[in-house]
């Protein structure tokens, strides 16, 4: 059977889409969601954009938020 | 030869020639002992009631040799440093003279330091260059290698060696070693099967356990995001000077309820209402064992673990401290306090404070609760340096010497103050700290902050103005990066690797490229091999295995346990792990060899491109021209054409930085006979038009 490759980084998905960092980013950036929203009444997208070009957020957190962001751009294409 | 001449005399055994002059001289009763070299090897003469040789060994003259190449590999023997390693002639030659001359000696002493590795390096000497010696051999135990010290050692030396000590000594550098060698050759065959290519990995017993806090440090950082918050700080005026004053919850949550209180702070005055005043004790920081020295070079001077541990043994074997490799933070009584700061009170710049000390009734030291079988604390010897000390040197020896006079300084007392401040209902402080009475600051003052911060002299129900209320919008930070200061600190914590090993643990991990910078970041080969490690053996990187055989090993020299259980049981365990991993060799040896590529690359590279962000800047030579130019390895796959013109002559380096006007990677320049300047290769930055 092929293994799934990260949606990223293209190694070894461990869970779901990702390989084992961006999982663990991933898990990250939606456990934080619920702070920022409450901080500054902001949307996911808004959100994701924030913490893409912040600059304390760390290398794959930032790479996953990219990542999801063009994700819900391609979507938005869709829809439109 | 000397030794021919010479009725049947004791030969003593250092474990360098520094020391072996000192004790010389220190055994000598004129206190001039006869250098003589042999072969280009130094041995020293003393007169005493009988003739004494004191021969010096360069530390560990003999090590560890596997019978056969490839892994699993559980067959070895201890031979000399020079069987093993090239280059080490001079090795032989050593043990040439240190076996001529045992075989005129009728009594032997091992004169190595009191520790582990002092104990192999006598015990492997006197068992095999000088013929089976370490049954009969005696002991002298020593923590300076001054005078009355080293003569009190020689005279109430101990009957035989410290055989428990020898055990566990020889049982660490076994497993060591069988960890080293097993995992070491898997991991580099594993690349080397794969690829063709040889690179030498290596993980061991406490390096991979070493290398995964590290990783795991960097995966928290990686995927760290930052959550907002806010605080609210008062400027407020007394007395014509401005106080900044903080409110009470340092954290906002969210940015409506922080606009809410600075709204309701505008345009209002404040009004203290409590003043609060406490006073508290600070007492002395306990005397240096090796670890907290290292902390606090790091801290102070910014010296690596392995740079304070080198100096530190420099100072030692000018008997200007005790010996540094000690776990303790105790000074017994019976180094004789009353003495060092004598000798300490000949220096001009410890003049004043050792009278400060010898002035009192009773020197009593504070210690802390570490402590060491062997050796006390570090502290001063009381002599005053006979040659001068480099920069390095100065520091450490007055940071031990400041620390000692510490030790014995009364507690420091402080003043706590807090005025609290209300604007408008919401309450803001103001702190302050003041010293009442400087005690032990005043011996260490250097190194510590003792001045504070004063508060204003304000009463309660009193009006002040507010010059305005700010906003500070926040984010968390992710976690810091360790340096090899609080990583060694981390080591200890876990009590993996020992006092003398862990600085040098940090460095191989520096040297085999796992990790770089001071502020640590893992390369992708660190990454790779703990993610091999944790797949295929997660055994030899799991904290708890490492500890418990940090345990057993202790128990050793406790006498609770035997070396062949232990080693045994360490067999048991590798057989099972290079099995495992000969199975996997295949898919090991790709991923490692991929993020050996990956590391070859980065070692290249200059930097990201600033054009495509993917692809890496890397130097380049053109087959047409054969010039040198910068460009992106994205240029292979076709999907990135940046480049950039290089000068043709000179070292070209990378700064790793970007330029401050244009953002684009610089390289350093470095032509013959000229200062090596600065690149950006940016051909169109700004810089550059007004250089023009």
């Amino acid at each position: 059977m092929k293994k799934m490759k990260c949606r990223i980084c293209q190694k070894d998905a461990t869970e779901g889409d990702f390989c084992s960092l961006h999982a663990e980013a991933y898990a990250n950036i939606v456990k934080k969601y619920e702070v920022w929203r409450k901080a500054l009444k902001i949307c996911w997208k808004e959100y994701l954009s924030e913490i893409a070009q912040h600059s304390l957020t760390g290398k794959w957190a930032k790479e996953t938020a990219r990542y999801l962001l063009n994700d819900e751009e391609k979507q938005d294409v869709k829809q439109n | 030869m000397v030794y021919g001449q010479l009725e049947r005399y004791t030969l003593v055994i250092t474990e360098k020639p520094d020391a072996a002059s000192r004790i010389a001289a220190a055994l000598d009763i004129e206190g001039k002992a006869e250098k003589v070299l042999e072969n280009g090897v130094p041995y020293y003469l003393a007169k005493r009631k009988k003739r004494i040789v004191v021969v010096p060994a360069l530390g560990h003259l003999y090590t560890i040799a596997s019978k056969n190449n490839g892994y699993p590999v559980f067959d070895y023997q201890w031979v000399p440093l020079y069987v093993a390693k090239r280059g080490e002639a001079y090795i032989r030659k050593c043990l040439k003279v240190i076996s001529t001359l045992a075989k005129h000696a009728d009594e032997f002493i091992d004169a190595c330091d009191y520790d582990i590795e002092g104990s192999i390096i006598g015990y492997t000497i006197l068992k095999y260059a000088c013929g089976e010696k370490e049954k009969t051999a005696q002991r002298m135990k020593y923590s300076t290698l001054t005078k009355d010290e080293l003569e009190r050692a020689f005279e109430e030396r101990l009957p035989q060696l410290d055989f428990a000590l020898v055990e566990a000594g020889l049982t660490r550098h076994e497993v060591d070693w069988l960890y080293g060698i097993n995992l070491s050759r898997a991991l580099t065959a594993a690349a080397k099967n794969y690829s063709g290519k040889y690179a030498m990995l290596s993980t061991g017993r406490v390096q991979g356990p070493t290398l995964n806090f590290l990783v795991s440090r960097e995966k928290s950082i990686g995927c760290f995001v930052p959550t907002p918050y806010w605080s609210i700080k008062a400027e407020v005026e007394i007395d014509g000077v401005v106080f900044e004053s903080p409110y009470v919850k340092r954290v906002i949550e969210t940015k409506a309820e922080a606009e809410a209180l600075i709204n309701s702070c505008k345009d209002k005055v404040g009004i203290v209402t409590k003043v609060e005043k406490e006073d508290f004790i600070q007492k002395p920081p306990v005397p240096f064992d090796l670890g907290s020295l290292q902390f606090e070079a790091y801290h102070v001077f910014g010296y690596t673990p392995m740079r304070t541990a080198q100096v530190a043994q420099r100072l030692y074997l000018d008997a200007l401290i005790s010996y540094p490799r000690t776990s303790s933070q105790k000074l017994p009584a019976a180094i004789g306090y009353h003495a060092i700061l004598k000798g300490l009170e000949r220096s001009s710049v410890y003049s004043k404070l050792t009278q400060l000390l010898l002035a009192k009734p009773e020197l009593k030291p504070v210690e802390g609760e570490k402590d060491d079988p062997a050796h006390p604390a570090i502290y001063p010897t009381g002599n005053m340096p006979e040659r001068t000390l480099n920069i390095d040197e100065k520091n450490i020896w007055d940071l031990v010497v400041r620390r000692f006079m510490s030790a014995f300084g009364d507690a420091a007392i402080w003043q706590n103050g807090t005025v609290t401040l209300s604007i408008n209902g919401n309450l803001f402080t103001l702190n302050g700290q003041q010293v009442l009475s400087k005690g032990w600051l005043h011996f260490y003052e250097p190194y510590v902050q003792a001045k504070g911060k004063l508060l204003p002299n304000v009463r309660e129900r009193q009006e002040v103005s507010v010059r305005r209320v700010v906003l500070e919008a926040k984010f968390t930070n992710p976690p810091p990066r360790y340096n090899p200061s609080s990583l060694l600190r981390k080591m200890e914590e876990e009590n993996i690797g020992t006092k003398a090993t862990r600085a040098g643990i940090i460095q191989t991990l520096y040297n085999r490229k796992y990790i770089c910078g001071e502020s640590i970041i893992v390369t992708e080969l660190g990454f790779e091999v703990v993610d091999i490690l944790k797949k295929y053996c997660p055994t030899v990187i799991s904290v708890e295995l490492t500890r418990e055989l940090e345990e057993k090993m202790e128990n050793i020299q406790r006498k609770k346990e035997t070396k062949e259980n232990v080693l045994q049981h360490v067999i048991g365990l590798l057989c099972s792990v290079t099995e495992h991993i000969k199975e996997n060799e295949q898919a090991m040896g790709a991923s490692l060899s991929q993020a050996l590529q990956k590391e070859i690359l980065a070692a290249k590279s200059i930097g990201e491109c600033p054009i495509c962000r993917d692809g890496r800047l890397i130097v380049l030579r053109s087959k047409k021209t054969g010039k040198r130019f910068v460009g992106c390895t994205n240029h292979f796959v076709g999907s990135c054409k940046t480049a950039f013109p290089l000068p043709q002559k000179g070292l070209l380096k990378s700064t790793g930085k970007i330029c401050a006007t244009c953002g684009f990677p610089s390289v350093q320049v470095q032509c013959k006979g000229r200062r090596p300047w600065r690149l950006c290769l940016n051909p169109k930055c700004p810089t550059k038009e007004n250089a023009k």
